[in-house]
């Protein structure tokens, strides 16, 4: 399923940093943890994933620190900040309530 | 399994994010490798898939940029440098109009002094250099023409009125370099990214 870009863009740092609440991780696992969790519906381009993490980590959100894969390659590991969380906490509240709103409307219409 | 090489491709990216792409493009390789895919289709695929290397790096250094707007906010450091320069400026001026006989070249010259170092700063600042190294070329700039101004049109008033010591200019010309930093990074609240 192709998402709307608008929609895409919306709710992609949310999606980063949910992600990265648990655990440490890097550029193509978390495009890949997104097919997983979507359960590949949503498909992300993988390119559009490093400027929000560019972006994530110059507002303080998130860190970087360098390391190496499993074959010795230079690898950019990512973690989630304390600054961060609470600003996650309150896009998932907005995001569930705009959930329940969407949900209701279907509801009514569908009935 | 030997690994393709992707420095055509990204030639010309900052070291730090061609060194990121790279290893995504590879994982994206041996992914292609390990669900069939020959070793070119494999290679094709994962370029494909993660779009033009210039693009992102754009976008990259856009979203990472200091100046951004969406990310700046007046701080109390600039608002005390931006208050300072106005002070020293409204100082210059105010012992300008006090002089017994200030002439229009040196009242300009006074006016023109205070406003370069503002103006220094801002330029400099939009090359994206280092605030300290920002104050340390208006420093200089400001502190040379300044010397050579007063040793061309020393005028007695000068002396005596307007006490423009060194240390003054230098404060000057540290506040307008902080001043046109601040200015140029265009003060607004910061969006809350999400």
């Amino acid at each position: 399923m192709k998402i709307n870009k608008d929609l895409n863009a919306a709710s992609a740092s949310t999606i980063v940093l949910g992600i990265l609440r648990g655990g440490e991780s890097y550029g193509y696992a978390i495009v890949q943890k997104v097919k997983e969790l979507s359960g590949g519906e949503v498909e992300w381009t993988d390119g559009m994933l490093y400027p929000i993490l560019h972006r994530l980590e110059a507002d303080g959100l998130i860190n970087a620190r360098w390391g190496e894969s499993e074959t010795g390659r230079k690898r950019k590991y990512y973690e989630i900040t304390p600054k961060a969380l609470p600003i996650l906490d309150d896009d998932r509240r907005q995001w569930m309530t705009v959930n329940a709103v969407m949900n209701r409307l279907w509801e009514t219409q569908t009935a | 399994m030997s690994t393709p090489s992707f420095s055509s491709e990204l030639s010309g990216i900052p070291a730090a994010l061609a060194a990121e792409l790279e290893d995504h493009l590879i994982e994206c390789y041996e992914a292609g490798l390990r669900s069939g895919m020959s070793s070119d289709e494999a290679r094709q695929s994962s370029l494909r898939s993660l779009g033009s290397p210039s693009e992102i790096s754009q976008r990259c250094l856009k979203e990472s940029d200091p100046r951004d707007p969406r990310r700046n906010r007046l701080s109390l450091q600039h608002r005390v440098a931006i208050g300072g320069w106005l002070l020293m400026a409204i100082g210059f001026a105010s012992r300008v109009c006090e002089a017994s006989d200030p002439t229009h070249a040196s009242i300009a010259a006074c006016i023109a002094m205070s406003l370069g170092a503002l103006v220094m700063g801002a330029l400099i600042r939009r090359q994206r250099l280092s605030m300290p190294v920002a104050i340390a070329l208006s420093l200089g700039l400001t502190g040379i023409a300044s010397l050579a101004w007063l040793q061309v049109g020393w005028h007695p008033w000068i002396r005596e009125t307007l006490a423009l010591t060194p240390g003054a200019l230098a404060l000057l010309a540290a506040f307008g370099a902080l001043s046109g930093g601040a200015l140029t990074a265009a003060p607004r609240p910061a969006a809350r990214a999400a």
